[in-house]
């Protein structure tokens, strides 16, 4: 009789989605909710698949939610597993130990929450015996390995440790709990269930050390498949892991060549084309897709200008295309190689693009009236719409010499055509 | 570049046309008017003239004469010096090809146009009414910025400020601060909006947190509330039963006192009260009901007395019963008697009668006798009427199966007589007929004899006409094959020998002829050389010596002085000879090479005649040698060549004609093989015939197989024909044994039927009559009534009997019964006697049952009595009981002391009552401790305290209400947290509207920097320009406004410069207050400098205007053609115009300028 449990993490409940698609009331209608869709589909899961538990490595919610209705919703889901039998083990991580809801939480008695301290907890299943270590985040920021804290594995037991870990880390970024693969390899467990880190890894090794990713995306950063991991421990202490898909919507990025198409419709044409390959590689009900449109197209400028144009008629061809969503379009194109002869082109408006690349961007005057106006709009925006210009001044200055160049070449773009209406 | 022919192959309209705009004229104006009417073609021409540099546009609409596949525009381009003829198809790749089709690449017009794109091209260097209307407003857009229309007159573009305040316009509709019509501020307001949403459908953790505890107070002051109001309304509701029971009290005493003077008064059962009535009634009527009944007993007893019984006649009841039945039964017989007995007699004469008529007159036989079984009168009825079937079928059957028989004879008689009529063939002359006939039909040999005969006939033409062809050879055709021939190898060796005499002797000839050119080469050289030099060559040297030397000798004999001069004269000749030989030395040299080499070319060509000459005996040879091989075909050829082409085209011939010669003999021997084949399968198709018993006489094999055919054919018709009679003779044999088999079971079945017929009869008395089947039909059915008569006969004899038993045994009883009661018996009337003695019985049983009537009445008035006896004795006890009571002796007195008990326990129940509700209300165990308690305090106090609680009580009630909601509320408030997504959806649309924000931002940001960054180049472009350009554009101005106005100036203004005219008159005006005719007029003046402009650094490329002078006066126009001529200096100008007054008007301004004509 086997011993099967669901492993995920990093739900974040009720976090919002990050993508302009959202604009779309009806998208907003079916996935404004994707975390807890998701968190739904892991319940789901266990139920239909009978597990024995759902182990939860931390951030089961966000360290800055504060609404009741999150913690409402969480203990509905818990007492569906708690009537359905299924124990839930569950350590705070980073986020859970931030949050003002978890003191408020009323959660069903089946429900194991490790505390600060490191505790084992065993269950039987037949003739396997399982021992459960786990243990929380006390606080926000655990800078040192919290491995030593763990008890060593029970023998003549299958050993399951839960941890909230950034394993060695990313640098740039605050180490959680820091520990390597190989020290949770050598501590004898069987299996070392991980949480923090978003995107799924499963470190092979003397024990099995799955970081599971989160079940649901929730922006461009956090693209691609979603899983939770569905793990049987069989009689013979063999360990089989099983990847099961949780997102309902995906973020992807599709990666359009326009090289060689000379005309809008074909243009389109091949962003469909893309857009409907990425679809039919894609297994969630929805695909949220951030169009990267490169090569090099004679359309390259006015793929520019008409960025609003071209996502219109995007989104109106793929009203068809079954779940599909334009999170942005990040245009990459470039227009092809003229054959420039030695003396340069003879157009004006080339002439004109080279005064404003090689004089006027380099005029300190012109980037400082510039600077100025990003500041002026900037301290008019809400504080959490400001971010786009960069966290610092060395981002900011990233961000100026992006904008400059940018615009440039834009406006030469643009005078060239409306100037000229079919240039 | 220059265009200098524009090939319109196969291009809208044209087809093959041709605008040939010539050369260059080195000084001359380069203006081209392109004259056409209306729809002649000059647009098209124009775009036929960009599609060449550019290629075909995609979607040409070009194409309505020529398919797009078949389109064609060429032109020969100058670049530099270079020329270039090239034409253009519409192809995706390689569409630019040369003169000569072969595709070339775009660079070389790519390199000649500096990189421009065919909008470029086009905006720059084409012109026409629209492009001048929309410049002149551009002028107006930009209200006169210098660097705008510097820049919008060379690039050609138009709408540059109306883009740039687009871009300024767009943002503005983005951000603006403090405006509150922006996208942004409508998304901030969307932002505080949904910030109002959340906080009216959410509850925060401390908000829950304080709703948790909201409950927990409001639970906890409920609940003390609730205590309270428990302990004062118990005080209060012990007060109260105080006071209500003080006054229960007092009353409790007084009833008291009213029960004290009955505390002797005894307590009967509480029954007697209701039972004395019925005792007092019964008291009054139980004596009188006994006398009645002692009376009536009396009376009954005198009347069963009265009554008599005759009990003799009740012992013989049943008797006499019996014998009134049997009078009944002898009264009906008596006159039916006489009448049963003459229907039996006519019934014994019908019968025998029947049996005489059955069994003869003469037999007096028994009727009894004569009768026989039913079984076997069935038997014999059944077999009479299967009878007639039995012989109808016999008959027949007999008769079918003769002629089944006969129909047999017949069938085999007719097989006879196929076989002896036609016999069959045997199946082994059959199978050789088949076989024989077969093997022919498949050789298909008379077809083959045909076509090798024909093939025979032809191949011996084929052979004879080859024969003929080797004329003027002629001869047999063994001869001809057994003639000796060279080999191919051998011809091929003369031919190569031929060859390279042939080759030899060109080369020699070459070479001799190439001799002799460089030899006359040589020496005209040599006598330029001379020519050249003059007359300083050796000779003419030697001979000016000679000259020197005579004059010397003349001279040194005259020594005068004219032999002086003239030697001196030879002196300086010589010596001037001799500077002019010095100083032509080179030549001189040269000119003896020249002279040398001369020599050596003579005898190169000296030398090549004699190799020819030798050559030509080697020729001769080879004749010679080939002329031995005596063949035909060499006749008078010229040449070793062509005589052995002679002699191969003979070869040849003769191997046709000797592989026809073969071919001829192969056919011969197939025709004779053939024959040789028909003669052997006739042969053999004979045997088999004879065999077959025809046998041939002199046929021939088409005869032969016919024969076969007819033969084979016959025997298989008879083979069917005797197929169908062996199928009729079995058919009839079948039928006739099957006749033969019903008749025989015919027969069985008569037999069976007579052997039935013997077993009926056997038992019976007509069984000698078994032979006479009518006889015996004829008796069974007379004897079919019989049976029934007989019944009907012993019936009536039986009845006749009975009834005369009857009499005697009714008599005998009667006489018994008389003689049992002792009566007398006469014997007489014996009905009226039986009448009698029933009439005594009956009276006798009325006397018994009257008696019995009255015995039973008796016996239940006795039981009556004994009731009211015991009844009496009960009652005198009872009230014995309650006189005895009470000490009283009549029940009324007992009636009165007892409604006084009644009452006196109707008030001890009232005082018990009131006690309980005493003990209730005080709430204490017994009256005692009631009556302390309520003797404890003061009554007034105990009231007051009372209402004081009750009030109180009252009051805290409302207050329980109170906290009660509270809690309520606050429950429901917590309860209320639900957990639905309406936060969750508030913040994804929040976040949503951040990044919109953010996007919208970044938007603004690039379209403001974008303004700002165009601005400045434009300024930037003004600087780098201005100075070329605004000479040349104020002159051309000025030209063109017919000196109306001076030029053209600039005047700074903020940051922005300005363009002004320069009236003539003074003063200054600003592009923005000129006419738009004026305005039309700048604008094309700016666009000619910026065509200056750009030709001064680059390649020039033509210039193309398309009838722009639509709003200009005449003088105007010539100014305007006149600068185009001066233009055309620098690079190509073409005009296209369909107005034939601006061609003579461009000749007039433009001496040179040249008119092309479309059709």
């Amino acid at each position: 009789m086997a011993f099967r449990f669901l492993h995920t993490a990093d739900i974040h409940l009720d976090s919002p989605l990050r993508s302009l698609a959202l604009r779309n009331p009806d998208l907003a209608a079916l996935i404004g909710g994707a975390t807890r869709q998701a968190l739904s589909a892991i319940v789901d899961l266990c139920l239909e698949e009978q597990v024995d538990a759902l182990i939860v490595a931390g951030d089961l919610y966000d360290g800055t939610q504060t609404s009741m209705k999150t913690a409402r919703y969480l203990a509905e889901q818990m007492e569906r597993l708690h009537r359905a039998g299924i124990v839930v083990y569950k350590v705070r991580g980073n986020h859970d130990a931030l949050s003002k809801i978890t003191q408020e939480l009323v959660l069903p008695p089946s429900l194991k929450l490790f505390g600060g301290r490191a505790e084992t907890v065993t269950v039987r299943k037949g003739d396997i015996e399982v021992a459960i270590h786990g243990l929380s985040f006390a606080k926000a920021h655990a800078p040192d390995s919290l491995l030593p804290k763990y008890g060593r594995p029970r023998p003549d037991a299958v050993n399951i440790g839960i941890m909230h870990t950034s394993l060695v880390g990313a640098a740039g970024h605050d180490p959680y709990a820091p520990c390597s693969v190989a020290d949770l390899h050598e501590w004898g467990f069987d299996y070392w269930a991980l949480g923090h880190v978003h995107a799924r890894s499963e470190h092979r090794g003397a024990s099995k050390v799955v970081m599971p990713g989160m079940p649901q995306g929730r922006d461009i950063g956090e693209s691609g498949l979603k899983t939770v991991s569905l793990v049987t421990v069989r009689d013979d202490r063999t360990i089989l892991i099983e990847e099961r898909p949780t997102s309902i919507a995906q973020f992807e990025r599709i990666s359009v060549d326009l090289s060689n198409l000379d005309s809008w419709p074909a243009v389109l044409d091949g962003i469909e084309r893309a857009v409907e390959a990425a679809r039919s590689r894609t297994a969630a009900a929805h695909l949220v897709g951030r169009l990267v449109l490169g090569g090099r197209t004679p359309l390259a400028w006015r793929l520019r200008r008409d960025s609003d144009l071209l996502r219109a008629e995007i989104e109106h061809r793929l009203g068809g295309a079954g779940q599909v969503w334009i999170d942005k379009i990040e245009i990459a194109a470039t227009p092809p190689d003229a054959t420039a002869p030695a003396g340069g082109i003879a157009d004006p408006l080339d002439e004109l693009g080279a005064l404003l690349r090689d004089e006027i961007l380099r005029q300190p005057a012109v980037r400082e009236s510039v600077g100025a106006l990003v500041k002026e709009i900037r301290d008019d925006l809400p504080p959490d719409a400001r971010r786009f210009c960069g966290e610092d001044e060395a981002e900011f200055e990233r961000f100026l010499d992006r904008l400059l160049g940018e615009s440039g070449a834009e406006i030469v773009a643009r005078l060239g055509q409306d100037g000229a209406g079919t240039r | 570049m220059r265009l200098r022919r524009l090939d319109l192959t196969r291009y809208g309209k044209f087809t093959d046309h041709v605008i040939d705009f010539g050369e260059k004229v080195d000084g001359g104006p380069d203006l081209h008017i392109v004259y056409g009417l209306n729809e002649a073609g000059k647009s098209t021409a124009l775009s036929g003239f960009l599609d060449l540099l550019f290629g075909i546009e995609e979607r040409s609409r070009y194409d309505f004469l020529h398919p797009y596949a078949a389109m064609e525009v060429g032109a020969v381009l100058e670049v530099g010096e270079a020329r270039h003829e090239l034409r253009r198809v519409k192809q995706r790749t390689g569409s630019l090809r040369d003169a000569a089709g072969q595709p070339v690449g775009d660079g070389v017009i790519a390199g000649a146009l500096a990189g421009l794109t065919r909008d470029a091209y086009r905006m720059m260097f084409s012109l026409d009414d629209q492009t001048l209307e929309e410049g002149g407003n551009a002028i107006l857009d930009s209200k006169g910025d210098l660097g705008e229309l510097l820049f919008s007159a060379s690039a050609g573009l138009a709408g540059l400020s109306r883009a740039l305040s687009a871009v300024t316009g767009e943002a503005d509709a983005i951000f603006r601060r403090r405006a509150s019509s922006t996208e942004i501020a409508g998304l901030k307001r969307r932002l505080n909006d949904l910030k109002a949403e959340r906080e009216k459908v959410d509850v925060q953790a401390s908000a829950h947190a304080a709703l948790v505890a909201e409950l927990r107070r409001a639970e906890q002051a409920y609940d003390a509330a609730m205590t309270e109001h428990g302990t004062l309304k118990a005080r209060r509701d012990d007060l109260g039963g105080l006071v209500r029971a003080a006054p229960l009290a007092a009353e409790h005493a007084s009833l008291s006192a009213v029960l004290a003077p009955h505390a002797e008064l005894p307590r009967p059962p509480a029954h007697w009260a209701s039972d004395l009535p019925a005792l007092m009634v019964a008291d009054a009527t139980l004596g009188t009901k006994r006398a009645a009944a002692d009376e009536r007993l009396e009376r009954l007893r005198a009347e069963i007395d009265g009554i008599a019984v005759d009990r003799r006649v009740l012992g013989l009841a049943d008797r006499i019963e019996a014998l009134s039945l049997g009078s009944a039964r002898v009264q009906t017989a008596e006159p039916d008697l006489p009448k049963r007995r003459a229907e039996l007699a006519e019934s014994r004469s019908r019968l025998a009668q029947l049996a005489r008529a059955i069994a003869g007159p003469e037999n007096d036989a028994d009727p009894d006798a004569l009768a026989v079984d039913a079984a076997t009168l069935g038997s014999l009825r059944g077999l009479i009427e299967r009878w007639s079937g039995v012989e109808e079928k016999l008959s027949r059957s007999r008769e079918e199966h003769e002629t089944a028989s006969e129909a047999f004879d017949r069938a085999r008689e007719d097989r006879a007589a196929l076989d002896r009529d036609h016999p069959a063939l045997g199946a082994p002359q059959r199978a050789a007929l088949q076989a024989a006939a077969g093997r022919v039909r498949e050789t298909d040999l008379l077809a083959r004899r045909r076509l090798a005969q024909a093939a025979a006939r032809a191949k011996s033409q084929a052979a004879e006409e080859a024969m003929r062809r080797l004329a003027p050879w002629s001869g047999e055709p063994a001869a001809l094959e057994a003639l000796r021939v060279p080999s191919a190898r051998q011809i091929q060796a003369w031919r190569d020998e031929a060859a390279e005499h042939a080759l030899r002797s060109k080369g020699h000839c070459e070479r001799g002829r190439g001799l002799e050119t460089e030899g006359a080469a040589l020496a005209a050289k040599v006598a330029a050389a001379e020519a050249a030099i003059g007359p300083i060559g050796d000779a003419e040297a030697a001979a000016l010596r000679a000259r020197r030397d005579a004059a010397w000798v003349r001279h040194r004999d005259a020594m005068d002085a004219a032999s002086a001069a003239a030697f001196e004269q030879a002196m300086q000749a010589v010596d001037g000879m001799a500077e002019a030989r010095l100083a032509a030395a080179d030549r001189l040299a040269e000119l003896r090479g020249l002279r040398r080499d001369l020599e050596v070319c003579r005898a190169g060509i000296a030398r090549e005649a004699e190799l020819l000459s030798e050559l030509d005996g080697e020729r001769s040879d080879l004749s010679s040698r080939i002329e031995a091989a005596g063949l035909p075909g060499s006749g008078d050829a010229a040449s070793a060549g062509e005589r052995l082409s002679g002699i191969e085209d003979w070869l040849a011939l003769r191997e046709r004609a000797v592989a026809a010669i073969a071919e001829r003999r192969t056919a011969e021997a197939e025709c004779a093989a053939v024959e040789a084949e028909i003669a052997r399968e006739a042969g053999a198709l004979g045997e088999a015939l004879a065999a077959a018993g025809t046998p041939p006489e002199g046929l021939d094999l088409p005869a032969l197989l016919q024969a076969a055919d007819t033969l084979l054919a016959e025997d298989a018709r008879y083979a069917e024909a005797r197929a169908a009679a062996d199928k009729r003779l079995r058919d009839d044999a079948r039928s006739l044994e099957a006749r033969r088999k019903d008749a025989a079971a015919a027969a069985g079945d008569g037999r069976a039927w007579e052997e039935a017929w013997g077993r009926a009869l056997a038992g019976t008395w007509f069984a000698g009559l078994a032979a006479d089947r009518a006889a015996v039909r004829a008796i069974v059915e007379a004897i079919a009534g019989l049976p029934e008569r007989l019944a009907e006969r012993d019936g009536l004899s039986h009845r006749v009997e009975a009834m005369q038993a009857d009499r005697e045994a009714f008599l005998a009883e009667l006489a018994s019964v008389q003689a049992a009661l002792g009566e007398p018996a006469d014997g007489t009337e014996p009905v009226a006697a039986a009448s009698a003695l029933r009439d005594r019985l009956r009276a006798a049983g009325h006397a018994l049952d009257a008696r019995r009537a009255k015995e039973a009445e008796r016996a239940d008035l006795e039981a009556k009595r004994r009731v009211l006896l015991e009844e009496i004795g009960l009652h005198d006890a009872r009230k014995a009981e309650r006189l005895a009571f009470f000490g009283l002796t009549s029940l009324a007195d007992v009636s009165a002391r007892l409604d006084e008990c009644a009452r006196r326990d109707r008030i001890e129940a009232d005082r018990d009552k009131l006690a309980a509700r005493i003990r209730q209300e005080a709430g204490a165990p017994s009256l005692e401790a009631a009556l302390e308690r309520l003797a404890e305090g003061a009554p007034e106090e105990r009231t007051q305290a009372y209402e004081t609680s009750d009030r109180r009580v009252e009051d805290l009630n409302e207050r329980l209400k109170e906290l009660f909601a509270a809690k309520s509320a606050a429950a429901d408030r917590l309860a209320a947290v639900g957990g639905d997504d309406a936060v969750v959806r508030i913040e994804a649309e929040r976040r949503t509207i951040l990044l919109e924000i953010e996007d919208k931002a970044l938007r603004f940001l690039h379209l403001r920097t974008g303004a700002l960054l165009a601005e400045r180049a434009l300024q930037a472009y003004r600087e780098k320009h201005r100075g070329s350009m605004m000479g040349r554009a104020s002159d051309a101005f000025r030209a063109m406004t017919r000196d109306a106005y001076a030029g053209l100036a600039t005047r700074p203004e903020k940051d922005r410069e300005i363009l002004i005219g320069r009236p003539s008159a003074g003063g200054s005006k600003l592009a923005t207050d000129m006419s738009k005719g004026t305005r039309f007029q700048l604008y094309l003046a700016l666009r000619l400098a910026g065509y200056e402009e750009f030709v001064a650094t680059r390649h020039p490329v033509p210039f193309v205007a398309d009838d722009i002078m639509e709003t200009f006066d005449e003088p105007r126009s010539e100014e305007v053609l006149s600068l185009f001529g001066k233009v055309s200096h620098l690079g190509q100008v073409i005009y296209l115009t369909h107005h034939r007054h601006l061609c003579d008007l461009a000749r007039k301004a433009v001496p040179g300028a040249r008119v092309h004509e479309l059709p």
